[in-house]
């Protein structure tokens, strides 16, 4: 009781400190969510791609005979489990989908431009060096011009999340120092504004772990307060992050972003762990820096 | 009890407000300190409650000196009740709240029962603490702002005492007290000391000392004068 009570009271009288703390950590800590969330979502698109079991293999000839002819020695390559021609109406399809200004160039210079194309599968557990041999040895079969196994693709995402990994990882630890300043003004602040009630305590035999419960009641109810702020912040900006990382993102072809509930749960937690955190530390460093008897 | 020997005090270079001061206090004892304004009372007083450090010299309780960061002080302030001069009371929240404070803290290794919140336990406690000192129940719930300075004094005695703790150090504990209320708590304080608690009580009150005769040492210039074990010289 005692405990809750001091909490409550330092927080009415310290009410602008408060305020502020709670400001700033929602502010810093919603930037750090924000980018937790964009590394889950690469994460999965790296799930994904790692996933996909098929690839293009382009022949440089309209011929159907050649065509024919290519499927049937990429179908007897090792590692391939089937494959099939893509038609040119399938392909079309595509290019409108994606490419609508290719898709009006082409179809005005007729079909032989073209290109004739062959959907591969391979085995569901194929591991990553068969499958390296696999199109190694298809793009050595006669008339095949290029063989697009989301290699590229793969290489992008695993850069881009390498980078983003490092960056949002000095990004967060970075906001986080500063969170962590804040609350070590915050909590000196306490140690000039509370020395009374501090002495007073103390005088009756309060270890320094009793002097410190009340901070960490207030830090756990700042923390509270952040992590509904972040929350609510991000839940109400969730259509703008979405277009702004699609923006971004959007011409390697990934799946397009989106938050689901179970991110948005995760990032709740780790922003109130985080608060929580910086305030339990900050806590105690102003009580090792403070001079208490 | 306590002991202090050869013990200084200086909060500046050059400037002491403690010279050389030897003191035994045995438990059980009662000891009025007395002295001009600035002779180093609330001094001496701070020296044995651990608030603050002698610059020179010993100061013990129980054989356990007392020096900046002990963590057998910790106990030992658990069995010290203390009275402020200035009350020291959270004016925030209410007279319940500030009496149970110790309660909180006081007990663990004490040998004291612990107290159960859940329960009346601390409520009675506190209710006993607060009759003791002649205040009616009902300002329990009433906040510290809202008393008189006479009554804040005596909720800052029922604090120091509801832990029964071995030795209570009072720092002009009737200073703010009319005739009538000055005598409850000295009745008080006269009473706890036959059941055992040691007293050390600081006053510029001759009429106290006068009446209840007990040992009372002079302070002066930051030295003991005198130290008049009967209680007999009159200052």
């Amino acid at each position: 009781m005692y405990f809750l009570r001091a909490a409550l009271s330092g927080m009415r009288r310290r009410m602008v400190s408060s305020v502020l703390a709670v400001c700033g950590g929602s502010a810093l800590l919603t930037a750090a969510a924000a980018i937790g969330l964009w590394s889950l979502w690469l994460t999965g698109q790296q799930d994904h791609i790692k996933a996909a079991r098929s690839a293009s293999v382009f022949i440089d000839s309209a011929e159907p005979s050649v065509v024919e002819e290519a499927l049937t020695r990429v179908m007897q390559t090792k590692g391939v489990e089937t494959a099939r021609i893509v038609s040119k109406e399938e392909f079309q399809a595509f290019l409108k989908q994606h490419f609508p200004d290719l898709n009006e160039a082409i179809a005005n210079l007729g079909e032989d431009v073209i290109p004739r194309m062959l959907e591969v599968v391979f085995p569901s557990d194929g591991d990553p060096f068969a499958r390296k041999e696999t199109t190694d040895a298809i793009a050595k079969v006669p008339n095949v011009a290029r063989v697009d196994d989301g290699s590229l693709k793969l290489g992008k995402a695993l850069t881009s999340l390498r980078w983003l990994g490092y960056g949002g990882t000095s990004l967060a630890i970075g906001l986080w120092i500063v969170l962590f300043i804040v609350c070590l003004g915050h909590y000196q602040n306490i140690l000039y504004t509370d020395a009374q009630e501090i002495q007073l305590v103390r005088s009756f035999g309060a270890s320094k772990a009793e002097i410190l419960l009340p901070w960490v009641i207030e830090g756990l109810l700042h923390s509270l307060a952040i992590g509904t702020c972040c929350v609510t912040v991000l839940f109400i900006g969730r259509a703008y992050l979405a277009e702004l990382y699609n923006q971004f993102f959007g011409t390697i072809g990934y799946e397009a972003f989106r938050i689901d509930w179970s991110s948005f749960a995760l990032v709740a937690l780790a922003i109130m762990g985080m608060a929580l955190l910086a305030h339990v530390l900050a806590g105690m460093a102003a009580l090792l820096r403070g001079r208490i008897v | 009890m306590v002991s202090l020997k050869q013990v200084s005090k200086a909060y500046h270079p050059n400037s002491l407000v403690l010279r050389n001061v030897n003191i035994e206090l045995r438990k059980g004892e009662f000891l009025f300190v007395v002295g001009d304004s600035g002779a180093g009372k609330t001094s001496l007083l701070k020296l044995i409650t651990g608030e603050e450090f002698a610059s020179s010299g010993n100061v013990s309780c129980d054989g356990v000196r007392f020096e900046a960061g002990s963590g057998k002080m910790l106990k030992l302030r658990r069995r010290i009740g203390v009275v402020h001069q200035d009350y020291r009371l959270l004016k925030d929240r209410t007279v319940y709240e500030n009496v149970a404070i110790p309660l909180f803290f006081g007990r663990a290794g004490t040998g004291l029962e612990p107290v159960s919140f859940m329960g009346r336990g601390a409520e009675r406690l506190v209710e006993d603490a607060i009759l003791a000192v002649g205040l009616p129940t009902k300002i329990l719930d009433a906040t510290v702002r809202q008393l008189s300075g006479g009554e804040q004094q005596r909720v800052a005695i029922a604090r120091a005492i509801i832990n029964a703790p071995d030795l209570l150090i009072a720092d002009e504990p009737t200073g703010a007290l009319d005739h009538e209320h000055t005598w409850t708590v000295m009745d008080l304080f006269q009473k706890l000391n036959i059941k055992g608690m040691t007293m050390l009580v600081a006053t510029h009150d001759r009429d106290i000392i006068r009446k209840v005769r007990k040992r009372t040492l002079h302070l002066s210039g930051g030295t003991v004068r005198v130290d008049d074990r009967e209680g007999a010289c009159i200052f």
